[in-house]
């Protein structure tokens, strides 16, 4: 065979090809995770400008709505905030809210504004409500901390002349709590000395004063 | 990206025949010649989504090149040619010329067992019309260094024929 033929031969091999189906599905699969639209895609320097104003935009609203007050349009951003702190935290959390409602109406009450007084109420009432169910979940000792803290706070709010009115539902979880231990303490053996603090707790949670009672429940418990 | 799949489908379309051939001409399977060339354009893509290639042609036979070495690496060289690929026609699509149809399999047989440098050479500038620059950057060799590779190529063929 001349050089000629082989040039010529070799020429020929240029007639080899893929099956067309194989050449189709391999650039399929190459480039089918790829046709996804996306607004990134196609403008792809922007979507770091775009997550930056974004994150700004996001920084912004949740700021200016840390002074907003029941009533108010961005207090719906605020109380979002809250209920998402609230899911991820623990039961303690429910009164730190309630405190904050009660610091709202003594701002309320301080700048004599009537207009979000109302629902800076109902915003506390309902804060009172996360309370007392979360009262059950925890311990005594917690229990006593934060209904009395709470309790302070509202008598110094209502000195500022604002009408609260009593605490129903945490009084009616107290008075589960009490109930409780009370249930507890009378199958356990007492010493004679806890035996006269058990008698001093009934007559604490008959007469409603279940603060004071769930005082000496811990007094036995120590 | 949108425009960087639009690129990739045109480099895909201008070169998988070329890239298939090359790679079937040296490995003579063409389910190892799709598997390997399958595997050049992945890395393609996959280069070209985070980086620019200025020589897609030089890049895409590279690879081929080096899968091709890794294949008989891993499965250890084997030349065999089939009773099949020298007697009968193509599988995929290749015409017959009557008068040229049993020279056309000789010289396919005959390339398998010339060097992987020869058969380089030899596919590169006469079946996919390379110009020895190009050849060059492909190989890494000089342009010269490729003309005398190319005409030791020819030489062998002709011996293997």
């Amino acid at each position: 065979m001349t050089e000629k033929d082989l040039i010529s031969g070799l020429k020929e091999l240029k007639e080899i090809k893929p099956r067309k189906e194989w050449v189709s599905l391999t650039k399929h699969n190459l480039l089918k995770q790829e046709s996804k639209f996306s607004f990134a895609s196609i403008f792809p320097y922007y979507r770091y400008a775009l997550a930056g104003a974004s994150l700004i935009i996001f920084v912004g609203i949740f700021t200016l709505s840390n002074d907003a007050l029941p009533g108010d349009i961005l207090y719906s951003v605020r109380k979002t905030a809250e209920m998402i702190s609230l899911r991820n935290s623990q039961a303690s959390l429910v009164f730190d809210i309630a405190d904050r409602r009660l610091n709202d109406l003594a701002v309320i009450a301080k700048k004599d504004n009537k207009k979000n007084l109302q629902p800076a109420i109902n915003e506390y009432q309902a804060s009172v409500s996360e309370v007392a169910k979360s009262l059950a979940r925890q311990d005594v000792k917690k229990v006593l901390e934060n209904v009395k803290k709470l309790e302070d706070k509202k008598i110094s709010v209502e000195s500022l002349g604002i009408v609260i009115g009593e605490d129903k539902e945490i009084t009616n979880a107290l008075s589960e709590i009490v109930n409780r231990e009370l249930a507890d303490l009378e199958i356990r053996t007492l010493t004679e000395d806890n035996q006269l603090i058990l008698i001093k707790v009934k007559e604490d949670r008959d007469a409603g004063r279940f603060s004071e009672a769930l005082e000496k429940i811990l007094q036995i418990e120590k | 990206m949108v425009n960087k799949r639009k690129d990739f489908s045109k480099i895909y379309d201008e070169y998988i025949d070329r890239i298939y051939r090359f790679v079937y001409i040296k490995v003579s399977s063409p389910q190892i010649a799709e598997d390997i060339a399958s595997e050049v354009f992945s890395r393609c893509w996959e280069y070209y989504k985070a980086n620019t290639i200025d020589n897609p042609q030089a890049f895409l036979y590279q690879t081929a090149r080096n899968l091709v070495v890794d294949h008989y690496r891993e499965k250890g060289r084997t030349n065999i040619v089939s009773a099949e690929y020298a007697v009968l026609p193509d599988p995929y699509d290749m015409k017959e010329k009557a008068h040229n149809s049993s020279d056309i399999a000789i010289i396919k047989q005959a390339i398998t067992k010339l060097s992987d440098d020869y058969q380089e050479v030899l596919v590169c500038h006469y079946i996919e019309d390379l110009p020895i620059s190009e050849i060059a950057k492909i190989t890494g060799k000089t342009e010269g260094a490729v003309r005398v590779t190319l005409h030791r190529a020819i030489k062998a063929l002709r011996e293997e024929v």
